[in-house]
C-alpha cells in the first residue's frame, strides 16, 4: 500500500483548470519528482499535498487515512519553500526549533520565562534544544547557530530550511523548487548533499522542480507534468529513454532532443529525411511519424552508408563532448550531434558531415506526440541482419 | 567594514599621489554642492531652524506680544514655569493623555487592521470609513462630539439612559474629563494607524504563514505570534512613536471642548502654552513651556531615529 496516494485531484482558480485530474502513488521512503515547465501545476499540486490549498476535487491519502479536511499544521508533513520561508526575526537555532516548540509546548510554555514557572517545560526545552543541535551537527551549521538568516550566504539559508524540515519526524518531506536560488555550483553540490540525505533519512521525498537535471540525479522516480495532468511516471531512465509522450521527449534531456519528420512504408519503416531507419514501427504505410533522436544517438556515417548530409553551423565544446549542431536540407532547425571530442577534433563551421542514427535509440511518436510501439525484436534484428 | 575601510584608505592614498588637479577639481565640486544646497538650507532655516531658535531666544527674556522694549532674564521664566503649579499639572495630564491614547490606539488600529485584512469583502469600504476621523478637520469634529456629549440632550447620554445607566457630565467632572478628550484623541488617531498597520501587514510574505502552518501552528493566536507580530516590529515601533508625538499636540480638542477646564483638569502642555502667549500675554513664558515641549517631541523622535535604524530592521 503507498504510504502517500495522490488521486484524481484537480484544482481550478476561478475559471482556470491548473489540475486536470492527477493520481500518483508513492512509496514509503521514495524520492519522486514532480517536474514540467513552470505553470504546469506542479507547485500548485504540491501545496495541494502540503494542505496549504484545498483541491477542487479528488482526495490526498497519507497513510490510509484521507486528509482533505486536515489542517496542514496536522498532517505531519515537512515543507522546504523555494523562498526557504525563514522566520527573519529569528535566529537559525530558533528557525529550527520552531516546529519541536509549536508541536511539543502549549501556548503558555511558549512565552519567555515559563521555564521558570511551569512545571516540565524545563525538561522539553532541554530536549528540544539537544535535537536542534543533532541536527545542525548534521548540516554543519553548528557555528552559525546564533545568527539571523539576513546574515547567512543563500546555500546556509537553504540549509537551515532543510534543518527545520528534518529537525521532527515527519511522514513526508515535501521540497518546492529548493535549489532555485542558488548559484549554479552550489546547486549541483547541493544535489548530491539532498540525495544523500535522503539516503540516511530513508523517509518520503517529493520534490517539485522544473531543473529536469535534478530530476534526472536524485529521484527513484520522476512524474513528468504537462498542462495540469502527468504525462509520464516512471524511473529516470525510463523518461530518458522510453519517453510515452513527445512533450517528455523534448522536455528530457539536455540539449534538447532531436525531432525529425518521417514517414512509414509499406514495411512499417519509417522513413526520415530520405534515410530509412531499420525499425518498423506499429503504424498503418503513409502514416505521419515524429523521430526523436537524441543527439548522442546520432554518429558520424562510416563509409559509404546511407546517412544525412549537412553542413556544420555551430561547434558547441564542452571539453569531454562536443556538439554540433548541422543543417540539413527538409528541416529547418539544425540535427544537434554529440561527439568525443576526440573524434570531432577535425570537424569545424561550415565543414560537411554526414550523420546517421543509432537504430535501436530512436524514439517514434504519432502525429498527436504518443509514443509508437516497434514491431517485435525478433524481427528487427532479422532487418538489421 | 573592514574591506571598505581599506578600500576607503586605498583611494585616500591615490589621491594623494596626484594632488593638484584633484584638489582644484574637488574644491570646485564642493562649491557646486554649497550652490545647490543653499535653497533648502534657506529654507530649513527659514521654517525650522530660525523659528525655533526664535524661541529658545524668547524664553530668555521678558517679551510680551506687543511690548515695546525686551528685557534678558536669563532663566527667570523655566524657574517661575517649574514653581508653577499649573505648568506641573499641565505637564501631568499630557503625560496621561499620552499614556492612553497611545497604546490604544496602536492596539486599535493593530485590531482593526487585522480583522480587515481577515475579511474577504468590502476591504475599501472599511478602510475609507475608519480613516475619515484622520482626514476630517478635528475642530469641526470636536464641535459634533460637543454636541454628542453634552449632559442633557447629548446622544451619548441619552443612549446610557436608554440602558438604564445614569448619565455623566463627561466634559464637566474632573475626573472624566482628560479620559473623554483621550477617548476622541484615540478616535482621530487609530484609523492612521491602522492604515499604517495594513501596509505592513500587506508587506508581510505569505509563505511565511506557510511555513508557520507546516511548522504547527494551528491556531491564529500562535500564527499571530510567530509570524504577524514580530514582521510588524519595525511599523508598530514607528506607529508607537508617531502616535506618542502626535497625542503630545493635543490642543484642538481642549480648546473646543475644554479650554482647559474644569479647575485645570484637562490643562494640557500647548494648551498652557497658547493660553501664556495668547491671553496673557507672557511670550517669554509661554516660549519656555514650547522649549519643554520641544525637549519631549525631540527625545522621541531621536528614539525612533535610533531604534528604527538599529535594533527592528530584519532584512
Amino acid at each position: 500500500m503507498a504510504q502517500l496516494a495522490i488521486s484524481n485531484v484537480r484544482k481550478s482558480f476561478d475559471r482556470t483548470e491548473v489540475l486536470r485530474g492527477v493520481d500518483i502513488e508513492i512509496e514509503h521512503g521514495e524520492f519522486i519528482s514532480l517536474v514540467g515547465p513552470s505553470g504546469c501545476g506542479k507547485s500548485t499540486l504540491l501545496r495541494i499535498v502540503a494542505g496549504l490549498e484545498s483541491p477542487t476535487g479528488g482526495d490526498i491519502v497519507i497513510e490510509e487515512r484521507n486528509v482533505n479536511d486536515v489542517r496542514a499544521s496536522r498532517r505531519d508533513l515537512a515543507m522546504v519553500f523555494q523562498s526557504y520561508a525563514l522566520y527573519p526575526h529569528l535566529s537559525v537555532f530558533d528557525n529550527i526549533a520552531v516546529p519541536l516548540r509549536m508541536r511539543r509546548l502549549n501556548a503558555w510554555q511558549r512565552l519567555p520565562g515559563a521555564a521558570w514557572i511551569i512545571p516540565g517545560t524545563r525538561g522539553t526545552q532541554q530536549q528540544i534544544r539537544t535535537e536542534v543541535e543533532r541536527v545542525a551537527d548534521l548540516l554543519g551549521l553548528t557555528d552559525l547557530l546564533g545568527r539571523k538568516p539576513s546574515q547567512l550566504s543563500g546555500g546556509q539559508r537553504q540549509r537551515v530550511a532543510v534543518g527545520r524540515a528534518i529537525v521532527r519526524r515527519p511522514k513526508a518531506f515535501l521540497l518546492d523548487e529548493p535549489l532555485s536560488n542558488l548559484d549554479a555550483k552550489l546547486r549541483v553540490h547541493m544535489r548530491t548533499e539532498i540525495a544523500q540525505l535522503h539516503r540516511s533519512l530513508g523517509a518520503t521525498f517529493i520534490y517539485v522542480t522544473h531543473d529536469q537535471a535534478e530530476a534526472m540525479t536524485m529521484s527513484d522516480r520522476i512524474a513528468v507534468m504537462m498542462a495540469g495532468s502527468i504525462v509520464q511516471i516512471g524511473t529516470p531512465d525510463e523518461i530518458y529513454n522510453r519517453p510515452q509522450d513527445i512533450r517528455v521527449a523534448e522536455f528530457i534531456g539536455s540539449p534538447k532532443i532531436n525531432i525529425l519528420p518521417g514517414t512509414t512504408d509499406a514495411d512499417g519503416r519509417v522513413r526520415v529525411l530520405g534515410l530509412s531507419i531499420d525499425q518498423p514501427v506499429e503504424a498503418a504505410p503513409g502514416t505521419a511519424v515524429q523521430v526523436g533522436i537524441r543527439p548522442e544517438a546520432i554518429r558520424m556515417a562510416t563509409g559509404a552508408e546511407p546517412a544525412w548530409k549537412g553542413r556544420v553551423d555551430h561547434v558547441e565544446n564542452l571539453g569531454s563532448e562536443i556538439f554540433l549542431h548541422v543543417a540539413v536540407g527538409g528541416i529547418d532547425g539544425p540535427i544537434l550531434c554529440r561527439l568525443e571530442s576526440v573524434e570531432a577534433r577535425t570537424i569545424g563551421i561550415g565543414s560537411t558531415v554526414a550523420l546517421c542514427p543509432k537504430t535501436t535509440a530512436v524514439n517514434f511518436f504519432d502525429a498527436a506526440g504518443n509514443r509508437l510501439a516497434v514491431r517485435s525484436m525478433s524481427y528487427l534484428q532479422v532487418a538489421n541482419g | 567594514m573592514a574591506d571598505l575601510a581599506l578600500q576607503h584608505g586605498g583611494t585616500t592614498v591615490v589621491r594623494r599621489a596626484h594632488r593638484r588637479p584633484h584638489d582644484a577639481r574637488r574644491a570646485r565640486e564642493q562649491w557646486t554642492a554649497v550652490v545647490l544646497s543653499f535653497p533648502a538650507l534657506f529654507l530649513m532655516f527659514l521654517l525650522l531652524i530660525g523659528p525655533v531658535a526664535t524661541v529658545l531666544i524668547i524664553s530668555f527674556t521678558d517679551y510680551q506680544l506687543g511690548a515695546p522694549s525686551v528685557g534678558l532674564v536669563g532663566l527667570q521664566n523655566y524657574q517661575d514655569l517649574f514653581s508653577d503649579r499649573v505648568f506641573w499639572k499641565s505637564l501631568g495630564n499630557t503625560l496621561r493623555y499620552v499614556a492612553i491614547v497611545v497604546p490604544a490606539s496602536v492596539a486599535f488600529g493593530l485590531a482593526v487592521a487585522l480583522l480587515i485584512e481577515s475579511g474577504e469583502g468590502l476591504k475599501s469600504f472599511y478602510r475609507a470609513v475608519f480613516f475619515v476621523p484622520v482626514m476630517a478637520t478635528l475642530i469641526a469634529m470636536a464641535i459634533s462630539w460637543e454636541y454628542m456629549l453634552h449632559p442633557q440632550f447629548g446622544l451619548i447620554n441619552l443612549l446610557l439612559k436608554q440602558i438604564g445607566l445614569a448619565p455623566q457630565s463627561w466634559l464637566t467632572d474632573p475626573h472624566l474629563v482628560l479620559p473623554t478628550l483621550a477617548a476622541i484623541g484615540i478616535w482621530q488617531l487609530f484609523g492612521f494607524n491602522m492604515v499604517l498597520f495594513l501596509a505592513g501587514l500587506v508587506s508581510i510574505p505569505r509563505h511565511l504563514y506557510d511555513a508557520a502552518a507546516l511548522d504547527g501552528a494551528q491556531s491564529a493566536w500562535s500564527r499571530f505570534w510567530l509570524v504577524t507580530w514580530p514582521m510588524l516590529g519595525p511599523v508598530t515601533m514607528f506607529v508607537v512613536l508617531i502616535s506618542a508625538v502626535r497625542s503630545f499636540q493635543v490642543f484642538d480638542t481642549v480648546h473646543v471642548l475644554t479650554k482647559g477646564g474644569p479647575n485645570k483638569a484637562s490643562e494640557v502642555l500647548l494648551y498652557t502654552m497658547y493660553s501664556e502667549g495668547f491671553e496673557f500675554f507672557r511670550s517669554g513664558q509661554a516660549a519656555a513651556v514650547a522649549v519643554v515641549f520641544l525637549a519631549f517631541v525631540l527625545t522621541l523622535t531621536v528614539i525612533k531615529a535610533r531604534l528604527i535604524e538599529k535594533r527592528v530592521h530584519y532584512l
